[in-house]
């Protein structure tokens, strides 16, 4: 037979089967396309974020004894290096500056010299906030430490040296101090040190003519340095990026032998964005394929509907003397024509989703990855066209017979899987994947132990899979037995509708449960899939949110900085600016845990978790509300970071004695506290570690003496051991020697404010306590602090993709539950004319319509919202490295479950209602007809 | 014979299948009325509209011109009370996810009964037809032929006043085919109920008091019944 003249009648006799097949495929290469072009994009996000926040590429360390010339040209004639500068480090023993007839002073610090023109190279690394960009430069903390501004006079002390005055151009913010000091070749992972708390940085030259006298006797208090910025022409996956930057520094240190080490801010930056991106791809895994996987479902199960009538012609044509061959290939005339249509609008969906939701429209960061994606998505609906169509075909051929095809039910045995219980053999295997990686902590990205590359523990990804595979099944077992063994309950669910008809109604549901089974475990695959996708999705915003309020600590936030102190009263006076609703003060200072400086957050126990909104997965070993009742009932009660517990092998009541500073002395005293409970994180908190106690306590234990504390410099001269080891504060930066205690009339000390805004916009109300507060508090908002932090992955913002994924979900949904049952129905249409030649009233076979499109829609909505709450508990637990903070529970989107439920509810309704319609046609056309 | 009401009368009847030249005229000028406990054979060649009529008469297909009514039936139009029309098919027509038990209770559970004195009803139908052991299989199950026997229990179980059998013994042999036929007359004189049975078979024609000769879309022969 002639494959054209073939497709030509199946396009006339079975137009919905060929469009319902081509459409699935569609789906398929739209949505494969469409995660395609928004990964492809995320990654390239991810890079350029990545690299973006890095100010200064390379910190190159000479070391000692190596011509810092020889590094410099070294650097500056490496690949990729766009600018090369010197910078040198210089310990000094501490800065003094008289101001107002006073005289500050400081302890240990650092003293940076900078060549012109360092700040034009490296624009992140100062910021101007007062005088000029160039000449003598003092930090703003040392700057606030000493009362010192631009045209002040400054002396620098030396250690077995005179000390050396010079005058002040200006006061700069350093914001990546944290790398600018870092120590250079420290391992990884190892504990980083805290920038110094005082900074100057000279011209090249006064530094070298200051500094080059200390660098003859004590070498060891210097260190050169060459900073290097890179052209940043990288690839755009982060992982490529990372390796191709680590690449060029090893090279470069191989060039000098041995002579210096890189400090590559560039691939520490990468390093974290190559996690993400991996991230990503994990979330393409989980999110996406499972989508394209019920794309596919779906095209089967279309093509699947006119299976017993496909059977019976394919018998009456081997009689006819047709060949396997031929069939099989009519078959791939008809898989090819579908994967064709279906490709083609496929991409075409995608392109147009591409082009609202991502900004573009095409599927990969470059042309050729698009094309190659687009190949990709159009072969994988090729490939489901082949694997819903001609391999049934094929089976088909071979196996029917002109006996079996008569049989209009189709095998009437259970399926082999049903059989070999293989839903329960998944589910038993999931729940084992998940237990081994729970056991496991979690972890789905593995940074091995001395390789540079991450991988990810795909094995992990596998759990959710089988578990929402094993689930669909389960529901197509489920569903089984309830047409069948449960038919009974089916009749007595159809008697409001069918009357009398009811148990007739059952029978025939129950010798047609075969057919009926896979609709109900595709409906339930797509809710499952749909629900789970759109509870991660929220749950993912929603933490997203959560972080952007810990990070700011409120919705805005007032901090003074340690020296300077609130002033009395300012809570209350923030309290009575407009749109505030709470104000929760904080006392924020350091402590001393072993040699471990922390941050210790002061709270009021009866006000903290409602003021500054606590959730309960912040803390381990209680809710936050109890927590902070036992904090309240024992005063000298602290929270403690895990890592602390385990350092100091603590256990709940146990005793922690912290080294404070005391405001009134300056000196350090030691606190007893008792151990409560884990805080893992907590508003304005940094990640790691900090302490949380009662304010009261706190204060009341370091109020200390009447001492007027006008030096409070701690550190001796040379505790510095070199640049890098002047990191290490000797002196706290809470309470430098000057503040003599808080310098408050708050009497906790408190220092910073957590502002509760309500529904006024945390942005206006910044606006107006930065109007009262003046400069001499920092006021930010979560509105604009959201968009600042975050990690790689949420600076690519998932809501397009989110968008993207709930749009397909919706739509697999209706699709499942419309068209297959529609199509399913109108396969039985002959069945239903028969039943009106019998006398029976549209009425009457109406409820045969409406019962089956009911049991089936509704038993797939139940079992798929059940198997969509595991797998989304699933997947939020095995993705917790996603989740910043790691979620308290799910957030669950009640609108888009509800609204898809209806949705779906009313796509199941309306193929009845057409499938209804149709059977009121002329009652002998349709059976003559079919 | 005036106390026997009409149960159908049809009058200047037309059935066109399609449009324009491609049309089929298969049912033309036909008139004819059937009385309760008339006993009608329809023979004519294949083509010359014997189901069309039957499924005109049987209220299931609308004429493209002419009138018809149930006046017996008390169904006016064609809105016949479920079960007054006793219903064979010329093809298979048996539903195939329903048992036979089913497929013969169907039309007295589409009448309002409850289905397990339905089912008690379609067995003792099927037994009459000795058809008792096939109760528990499905269409696909069963042959051809005991398919058209299920299909004429299923026509007789509601107690119909009008039996319309198209080719009943079709795929019968001549033993069963007399059964059939046998039990169709047995079964209309019981109920007093007007029978047309369509048929190629002369043997089958005979056994019916009456016989119509479809002739250019019309019975023609004994057709003295035409509406006045
Ligand atoms: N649905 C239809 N569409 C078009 N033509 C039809 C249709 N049904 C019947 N016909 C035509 O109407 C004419 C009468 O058909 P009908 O089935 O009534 O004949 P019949 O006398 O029952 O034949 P047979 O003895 O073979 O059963 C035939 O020419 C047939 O081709
Ligand atoms: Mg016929």
């Amino acid at each position: 037979m002639n494959a054209g003249a073939w497709l030509v009648g199946l396009l006339r006799r079975r137009p919905g089967r060929l469009a319902g097949s081509a459409a699935g495929v569609a789906v398929a290469v739209a949505l494969l396309a469409s995660i395609a072009a928004f990964l492809s994009g995320a990654l390239a996000t991810m890079t350029t974020a990545a690299t973006r926040q890095v100010a200064v590429d390379w910190q190159v360390e000479a070391h000692r004894g190596v011509d810092p010339a020889t590094v410099l040209a070294a650097v500056a004639g490496a690949p990729h290096v766009r600018a090369a500068l010197p910078v040198d480090f210089g310990a000094t023993t501490g800065l003094q500056a008289t101001t107002g007839g006073t005289i500050q002073t400081t302890g240990s610090g650092v003293a940076v010299g900078v060549p012109g023109g360092y700040g034009a190279a490296f624009p992140g690394e100062l910021r101007v906030l007062a005088g000029d960009a160039a000449g003598v430069l003092l930090a703003q903390q040392t700057a606030a430490n000493l009362h010192a501004g631009p045209g002040d006079l400054v002396s620098i002390g030396r250690v077995g040296l005179e000390t050396v005055s010079v005058r002040v151009d200006g006061v700069v913010d350093l914001p990546q101090a944290d790398s600018l000091f870092q120590t250079v070749g420290a391992p990884p992972g190892s504990q980083a040190s805290a920038p110094p708390d005082n900074v100057i940085l000279l011209p090249a030259q006064q530094w070298h003519a200051i500094f080059d006298p200390l660098a003859a006797s004590r070498p060891d208090l210097v260190q050169a340095q060459v900073h290097a910025r890179l052209d940043h022409q990288l690839p755009r996956d982060p992982s490529a990026a990372f390796n191709q930057v680590s690449g060029a520094a090893r090279n470069l240190e191989v060039a000098l032998v041995g002579g210096a080490t890189v400090g590559n801010n560039l691939a520490a930056a990468l390093d974290g964005a190559r996690g993400d991106s991996l991230y990503a791809q994990i979330l393409f895994i989980l999110l996406g394929l499972p989508g394209v996987v019920l794309a596919g479902l779906l095209t089967a199960t279309v093509a699947a509907t006119a299976s017993d009538r496909r059977r019976r012609e394919m018998a009456l044509m081997r009689v006819r003397g047709a060949t396997v061959r031929t069939m099989v290939g009519l078959a791939a005339a008809e898989a090819a024509a579908v994967a064709l249509v279906g490709g083609t609008v496929g991409l075409g969906a995608a392109a147009i989703v591409g082009r609202t939701s991502f900004g573009s429209a095409t599927f990969g960061a470059s042309t050729a990855s698009g094309a190659a994606w687009a190949l990709a998505s159009v072969l994988a609906g090729v490939a489901i066209a082949a694997w819903a169509i001609v391999v049934p075909a094929r089976r088909d051929a071979r196996y029917v017979t002109v006996a079996a095809a008569r049989q209009p039910l189709g095998r009437r045995d259970r399926p082999r899987w049903m059989r070999g219980l293989l839903d329960l053999w998944l589910l038993g295997a999931s729940g084992v994947i998940f237990w081994l990686t729970a056991r496991a902590g979690y972890k789905i990205v593995l940074v091995p132990e001395g390789l540079p590359t991450l991988s990810v523990n795909y094995w992990a990804l596998t759990g959710p899979l089988l578990f929402w595979a094993g689930c669909g099944l389960l529901a197509w077992r489920i569903a089984d037995a309830l047409f069948g063994p449960g038919r009974r309950l089916v009749a007595g669910a159809a008697q409001p509708v069918a009357g009398n008809l009811s148990g007739t109604i059952a029978a025939s549901l129950s010798r047609q449960r075969r057919r009926l089974s896979r609709p109900v475990a595709l409906v339930a695959l797509t809710v499952a899939f749909a629900a789970s996708t759109a509870v991660f999705n929220t749950t993912y915003h929603h933490q997203a949110g959560v972080d952007a309020v810990l990070t700011n600590g409120a919705d805005v936030t007032v901090s003074y900085p340690g020296s300077v102190g609130a002033p009395g009263g300012i809570a209350t006076s923030l309290a009575a600016v407009a749109g505030v609703r709470h104000v929760e003060p904080m006392a924020h200072r350091f402590a001393y845990v072993g040699a471990d400086l922390q941050d210790l957050f002061g709270v009021r126990a009866s006000t903290i978790v409602a003021g500054a909104k606590l959730q309960d997965a912040y803390f381990v070993g209680g809710s936050a509300r109890r927590l902070a009742g036992q904090l309240a009932r024992q005063p000298d009660g602290i929270l403690v970071s895990a890592e602390t517990v385990k350092d100091f092998q603590l256990n709940v009541g146990d005793q922690l004695r912290l080294r404070l500073r005391d405001a009134g002395t300056g000196q350090l005293t030691e606190v007893t506290f008792h151990y409560l409970g884990v805080a893992k994180e907590f508003p304005t908190a940094p990640r790691d570690s900090f302490l949380v106690a009662n304010a009261d306590y706190v204060a009341a234990r370091t109020a200390g003496s009447t001492s007027p504390g006008t030096t409070g410099a701690a550190g001796g001269p040379g505790a510095a051991g070199g640049p890098g080891a002047a990191g290490v504060p000797s002196t706290p930066g809470a309470t430098p020697g000057t503040s003599g205690g808080p310098g408050t009339s708050g009497t906790s000390g408190d220092n910073t404010f957590l502002l509760d805004t309500g529904s006024s916009s945390p942005v206006s109300v910044a606006e107006r306590v930065r109007a009262q507060v003046g400069a001499a508090a920092v006021v930010t908002d979560l509105v604009t602090s959201r968009r600042q932090v975050g990690s790689s992955l949420t600076a690519v913002d998932l809501s397009g993709l989110t968008r993207v994924e709930l749009g397909f979900a919706l739509l697999l949904a209706v699709a499942a539950t419309g068209l297959v049952l529609g199509l399913g129905l109108n396969e039985r249409r002959r069945s239903f004319a028969i039943a009106r030649a019998l006398g029976a009233r549209p009425r009457q076979v109406a409820a045969f319509v409406r019962v089956e499109a009911g049991i089936i829609t509704v038993l797939g909505l139940v079992l798929g919202a059940m198997a969509g709450w595991g797998l989304a508990q699933m997947l939020v637990k095995i993705l917790t490295g996603v989740f910043d903070p790691a979620p308290s529970g799910l957030t669950v989107p009640w609108g888009y479950l509800v609204g898809m439920a209806v949705l779906a509810g009313v796509a199941a309704a309306a193929a009845a209602e057409v499938v209804v319609r149709a059977t009121r046609r002329p009652v002998v056309e349709t059976i003559r007809d079919l | 014979m005036t106390d026997d009401p009409d149960l159908v009368v049809a009058n200047d009847l037309a059935r066109t299948y399609g449009r324009g030249p491609t049309a089929v005229v298969a049912v033309h000028g036909a008139s004819c009325r059937i009385r309760a406990g008339q006993q009608i054979a329809l023979v004519g060649p294949s083509g010359s509209g014997k189901s069309t009529l039957l499924h005109l008469l049987a209220g299931i297909d609308t004429p493209t011109s002419g009138v018809i009514r149930w006046p017996g039936l008390g169904g006016f139009p064609a809105r016949l009370p479920a079960g007054s029309v006793g219903l064979v098919f010329q093809g298979p027509s048996l539903l195939p996810d329903l048992d036979i038990a089913e497929n013969v209770a169907f039309p007295l559970v589409l009448s309002g009964q409850p289905g397990s004195s339905a089912r008690a009803a379609a067995l003792a139908t099927l037994d009459q037809l000795e058809l008792g052991d096939l109760a528990a299989k499905v269409p696909g199950e069963i042959s051809g032929g005991q398919a058209q026997r299920v299909a004429v229990a299923r026509a007789l179980v509601a107690r119909p006043r009008l039996i319309l059998a198209d080719e009943p013994t079709g795929q019968l042999d001549h033993a069963s085919a007399a059964t059939v036929i046998a039990l169709l007359i047995s079964q209309a004189r019981e109920l007093n109920a007007g029978l047309l049975v369509t048929t190629h078979d002369p043997l089958v024609a005979d056994q019916l008091e009456t016989q119509w000769q479809m002739v250019d879309g019309r019975p023609t022969v004994g057709a003295d019944a035409v509406a006045r």
